[in-house]
């Protein structure tokens, strides 16, 4: 067993600058030419590991031992030399190059000082061959799949002559059909002699592929045990460290009035591409709507027209009976009653240089208590502050930390703070729970329960099957811009039959759908 | 008004309008280089005094040109050199540090212009010497279009062809391809192993190189001393003519000749009565409308939409 | 964080030691005699003479050096205070833009077209004290207000880049402001270019007639009071920070950004625009510019040294005008000339925005400090505790 071992990383250790602790003392040994799957959740650390395997993030401590001999890995250029290559959770390509330009890219094939652009179009085609990988090399990656996408990342690391292939999450963004794709891949590459590192936090994702398995939970590693040997059960726990109640208890839907109506909505991308073609759908009081569809199918469009980010190009909404006039804003929306929690929450949802208590009031500051003729009363916002951090559980010491010092739950957690506490009576979450740990998405999932009971209405967008069917009470599909399914009862369909609507198997006709 | 056109419309204001252009037009490929590597190089008005300085300077007390002009590229290149370490190595804001760059070009050559000659206003003590203009046999015979395309000065002629190179190099060769992508995507060029941090020096050094043949043009071709804050803005309009041309040499050296008209127009215009302070504010005003209206014309044009498709939330610190 | 504004200081601590090194440097190799002598001879002259120097540059702005001991230099201390006025304004100025992350580097024109207007009332307009004064200066700001809400417009309904634009336009203001002086306030029997005298009564009044220490200084000082209350006790401050520090995050709460965006940089405008009408209601009594003297640049290398905290601004400004009037006072006793100062202005800046600057030295406190307390097993800022 010990001369199989490719790869052992000991005592690694990981502080960032802002004091940040992301690995602590975490080891990890990986055999050759097997799958090992590093589970934990998000948060866990195993991200930063890998990262600090590829030479992006150098290790504060430790030594890793790669092929017999410590090597000390200060760049992902090193990184490649010793036959290591990444598959990031975000795609490392250059979207207005070309297949065959992002795969030559710093190992171009010249003819005089130009590149050979013929020789390059040969050379990626051969090793798409050889790998059982097929891509459309003349192609630029903007116009491609997420699929594909991924197909090429991978590519880009065989033939930099990779031996040992990390994947961040790779399932993430990709359907069903795409996810089985890949695993057969990924077994023809073991086939082949490669090892593979699998980052994930899906269970069954692990039980299907994974020869071995590596649990991390807080920035420790937890434990290694062989795929076969260990439960699925057994797996969570050593993952969360102690049971969450997934199940959401709840009562019926009590629906009442309508509060926003959606009417033949239209939009077209600047790339020309109709994202959304006449969606037609309302939400009543009391009821929380969910919105499922495999991301790029016009979910994005759809929330930022209705929080008013973007102009519809066609259609109606009514927001509290109050109808949202073509050229808008957010600051109308909120006014309308919209509360939104948006799907990114650095991009949207924080300003991380200030604090928390100036996060939270960003929405509100010119009401009383918390301003007076345009003057502000920072003993009640701070005051303010620290009642929110009591009441939403957020894992720090004061209203005045910044919220970059924040993990990724924590931060959610002040958004969602911010936007429960508005007293709005329609909330868009979109995402709510992406990214941060189970406790706080659990929180999350409950509060927004909550908000339903107190016969409000919530708009949830989530890629995340489970928490839909768990958290919903209605349940509409997008596909390509329209809804083609819409499902009354939940309780009665799961994740497959949402799949196949998603991929856009089956549709359903306007009578099967009824009344939206 | 009859007189006014004929002024401008005369070969000779073509003429004039080529050589207003080159000094702008080597900036603005300079400044091509380093918007598409994503790092902005806002310090070439500072890299062209400094060249047109040290052009000056050195003619003037080695006699010799050639040391002029390989000093003056030399210095022009390595003040772009410290910018790049300074933004790239020790992460200062790259247009703070450009704006202290041109504090200390600005001050530095009255500094050392004092210091060297005693005056602070102009070298004119410096007997500098002069970058030849070139002749082209035969085609200088022809009526016409001899005035037009012969007689320029040499520095013109190598930022003509520069313009050919430029685009070249980016758009053909593994370096043009590894800066584009450091520019759009830098995370995708280091996961290759790009160095990042080395891609991006060379394109801010390349772009150093060609405004410090801008500044060399000033003071060797243009006229043959330095005066203080000679460059009057020139940098920044080449940085106006880049933003009009995108990415691509030959739309910014449209810019840039667009600008060098403009420039030759407030000069003929002198002739007339109209106050030298509107015409010298001539092409600082034509900047700004033609800004403006290319800004209209791109939002107006995304007003369809601008979904922000970031895909997938930061996950870990 | 304690630790994160401990480094700060260290930094511009530093960075100002090595900039004065530089300089020194500079003038040592400008103090090597061209005299035949022998080298270590030719140091030691050198060494000296840069010593002398540098004794002027750093303590001429307080001290007067005589044969017989030091005195206080009383006209050093008003030049100092006198000079630090103009620039304490456009500091804050462009601290205001600079927080909502608005690179308005207009400033220099604002306040050079700002002062060539209101030159016309201060000459033309009847001198009564206080009212007189008052509107002048209000013009100026109007006109700093005004000619800062085209970069402002241009960035906020057209997105066109405020830098490049109010950069451009400095060049208009100075074009214009000299057409005007040229053309309508000349006073003609002047030898240079100058405008007519302002109305005496119109004049700030000064504090030492001698050597013209105005009142300046604490409209200046009035003037970081009243920035600091706006920028961080109103809600309009606190949009202003808010569109700095994230946008897109701005307009996701409900607040209108490009209004914001055109707000913050005219009224930036209108503080830039008082900047030089003060300087020339307290000190010269003319418009007599014939360059554009540079404020609107100083006000970018105050505002970063002061981090954009209009309470830090009057300080960085007192310290640039510190060394500017040493490097003038040596400039009158050696052969070096005074625009050394912009080489040290910009290792200064270059130095103190450098991020990674002295980072190392920082990571390896804060690493000590995280294992430490790791081991000890009490919680710190680790991804989630539970």
């Amino acid at each position: 067993m010990a001369d199989n071992c490719i790869l052992e990383m000991k005592n690694i250790w990981k502080i960032y600058p802002n004091g940040v602790v992301a690995n602590k003392d975490m080891n990890l040994k990986v055999n050759k030419g097997e799958i090992h799957a590093l589970l934990g959740e998000n948060g866990a650390g195993k991200s930063t590991l890998m990262k600090i395997l590829f030479g992006i993030e150098q290790p504060t401590k430790g030594e890793i031992i790669y092929e017999g001999r410590q090597v000390d890995i200060s760049s992902p250029h090193k990184a490649i030399e010793y036959g290591i290559g990444m598959v990031h959770q975000h795609f490392m390509l250059v979207p207005s190059l070309t297949v065959a330009e992002n795969i030559i890219l710093g190992m171009e094939p010249k003819k005089g000082l130009s590149i050979d652009i013929d020789q390059a179009y040969r050379f990626v085609q051969e090793q798409s061959d050889l790998f059982g990988l097929p891509v459309p090399s003349k192609e630029k990656v903007k116009d491609i799949s997420v699929g594909m996408k991924q197909r090429v990342e991978i590519i880009k690391t065989l033939v930099r002559g990779a031996n040992l292939i990390i994947l961040d999450e790779p399932t993430a963004v990709l359907t069903p059909q795409e996810t089985v794709d890949l695993f057969n891949a990924l077994k023809n590459l073991t086939e082949k002699g490669k090892t593979i590192i699998f980052i994930t936090h899906k269970l069954n994702e692990v039980k299907e592929i994974a020869d071995r398995i590596t649990v991390t939970r807080r920035g420790r590693v937890v434990g290694t045990a062989d795929v076969k040997d260990i439960s699925e059960i057994e797996m969570s726990k050593m993952m969360v460290g102690r049971d969450v109640d997934i199940r959401i208890e709840k009562e019926p839907a009590q629906s009442g009035e309508k509060l926003m109506e959606i009417n033949d909505l239209e939009f077209t991308r600047t790339d020309g591409v109709k994202s959304l073609k006449g969606i037609s759908f309302s939400l009543r009081e009391g009821e929380i709507l969910g919105v499922a569809g495999v991301e790029g199918n016009g979910q994005t469009e759809l929330v930022q027209i209705i929080t008013g980010i973007i102009p519809r190009e066609k259609g109606r909404i009514k927001l509290n009976q109050v109808e949202l006039p073509k050229i808008t804003d957010p600051g109308f929306c909120r006014d309308a009653g919209l509360s939104h929690i948006p799907s990114d929450r650095m991009e949207r949802g924080v300003a991380a240089d200030s604090t928390i208590a100036e996060n939270i009031i960003s929405d509100r500051f010119k009401k009383v208590p918390f301003s007076k003729n345009g003057v502000i009363k920072w003993k009640e916002v701070y005051g303010f502050g620290e009642e929110m951090i009591k009441e939403f559980d957020i894992r720090t010491d004061s209203a005045r930390t910044e919220i970059k010092m924040l993990s990724g739950g924590n931060i959610q957690k002040v958004v969602v703070a911010r936007e429960f506490t508005a007293h709005s009576k329609i909330t868009i979450a979109d995402q709510p729970t992406r990214g941060i740990d189970v406790a706080a998405a659990d929180f999350i999932r409950r509060r927004l329960v909550k908000e339903r009971e107190n016969n409000l209405g919530v708009l949830l967008v989530s890629a995340d099957l489970t928490e839909l069917l768990e958290v919903a009470d209605r349940i509409i599909v997008l596909f390509k811009g329209e809804i083609v399914a819409h499902f009354k009862e939940v309780k009665q369909i799961n994740e497959t039959v949402l799949g196949e609507y998603m991929l856009g198997i089956k549709r359903m006709s306007s009578e099967e759908m009824g009344d939206l | 008004m009859n007189e006014m056109f004929q002024g401008i419309l005369s070969w000779d204001f073509i003429a004039s309008g080529i050589r207003v252009t080159t000094p702008i037009l080597l900036a603005a490929l300079g400044a091509l280089i380093a918007e598409s590597a994503g790092t902005p190089n806002i310090a070439l008005e500072g890299i062209m005094l400094i060249s047109a300085f040290i052009g000056v300077i050195v003619s003037g007390f080695t006699g010799s040109l050639w040391l002029a002009i390989i000093f003056g590229v030399i210095v022009g290149t390595l003040m772009a050199a410290i910018l790049a370490y300074f933004a790239l190595k020790l992460k200062t804001d790259i247009i703070l540090a450009a704006i202290a760059l041109n504090i200390f070009a600005s001050g530095g050559t009255i500094f050392f212009l004092a210091m060297l000659t005693g005056d602070k206003g102009s070298s004119a003590s410096v007997n500098s010497l002069l970058i030849p203009n070139v002749t082209i046999p035969i085609i200088d015979k022809i009526p016409i279009l001899g005035d037009i395309l012969s007689g320029h000065h040499s520095i013109t002629y190598v930022a003509i062809v520069l313009i050919f190179v430029v685009q070249y190099m980016m758009y053909k060769t593994p370096l043009g391809l590894r800066i584009r992508a450091v520019g759009e995507n830098p995370d995708a060029a280091e996961s290759v192993g790009i160095s990042v941090v080395k891609t991006r020096f060379i394109a801010l050094m390349l772009s150093g190189f060609l405004a410090s043949l801008g500044g060399l043009f000033l003071s060797m071709g243009y006229v043959s001393w330095f005066a203080r804050d000679m460059t009057a803005g020139r940098g920044w309009i080449a940085l106006a003519a880049q933003a009009l041309g995108g990415l691509n040499a030959f739309g910014v050296a449209a810019g840039s000749f667009l600008f060098g008209f403009t420039e030759a127009v407030s000069y003929s215009l002198q002739i007339f009565d109209i106050p030298y302070e509107f015409t010298q504010s001539l092409p600082f005003i034509i900047t700004i409308i033609v800004l403006g209206i290319y800004a209209w014309r791109k939002v107006k044009a995304s007003g369809k939409l601008n979904v922000s498709n970031s895909s997938v939330g930061p996950t870990e610190k | 964080m304690k630790a994160d504004k401990r480094f700060t200081l260290y930094r511009i601590g530093i960075s100002v030691g090595i900039a004065l090194l530089i300089g020194y440097i500079i003038v040592f190799i400008a103090s090597v005699p061209s005299t035949d002598i022998a080298f270590m001879k030719k140091m030691k002259e050198a060494f000296d003479s840069a010593n002398e120097a540098y004794k002027y540059f750093l303590t001429g702005a307080l001290v007067r050096w005589r044969f017989t001991g030091a005195a206080f230099n009383q006209s050093g201390f008003i030049q100092w205070i006198n000079e630090a006025v103009p620039i304490i304004i456009t500091g804050l100025a462009v601290s205001m833009v600079f927080t909502a992350k608005q690179f308005n580097i207009g400033a220099e024109g604002q306040m050079f077209l700002g002062a060539a207007v209101a030159t016309a009332v201060a000459i033309y307009f009847p001198g009564i004290p206080f009212i007189s004064t008052l509107l002048v200066i209000l013009t100026a700001m109007a006109v700093g207000a005004g000619f800062a809400s085209i970069p402002g417009f241009m960035k906020a309904k057209l997105k066109a880049s405020e830098m490049v634009t109010s950069l451009m336009l400095n060049y208009v203001a100075f074009f214009m402001g000299l057409f005007i002086i040229k053309t309508f306030l000349r006073d003609t029997e002047a030898g240079s270019l100058v405008s007519l005298e302002f109305q005496q009564q119109t004049m700030l009044p000064l504090l030492n007639e001698r050597y013209r220490w105005h009142i300046g200084i604490f409209i200046a000082l009035g003037m970081t009071v009243l920035v600091w209350f706006i920028m961080k006790k109103t809600t309009w401050g606190y949009k202003v920070k808010l569109i700095g520090d994230n946008i897109k995050f701005a307009e996701y709460s409900g607040i209108n950004s490009s209004k914001m965006v055109f707000q913050v940089q005219v009224a930036a405008g209108a503080v830039a625009g008082s900047a030089g009408i003060i300087e020339l209601l307290g000190y010269h009594g003319r418009f007599l510019w014939l360059y554009s003297p540079g404020y609107g640049w100083d006000g970018i290398i105050i505002a970063t040294l002061a981090r954009n905290n209009p309470l830090f601004v009057p300080l960085a400004a007192l310290f640039l005008s510190y060394i500017r009037v040493g490097a003038k006072i040596m400039g009158r006793y050696t052969n070096i000339a005074p625009e050394i100062v912009a080489i040290l202005q910009a290792v200064i800046i270059l130095l103190v925005t450098a991020e990674a600057f002295l980072a190392k030295w920082k990571q390896r406190s804060i690493n000590k400090e995280a294992t430490q307390s790791e081991t000890n097993d009490t919680p710190v800022q680790v991804g989630e505790v539970r």
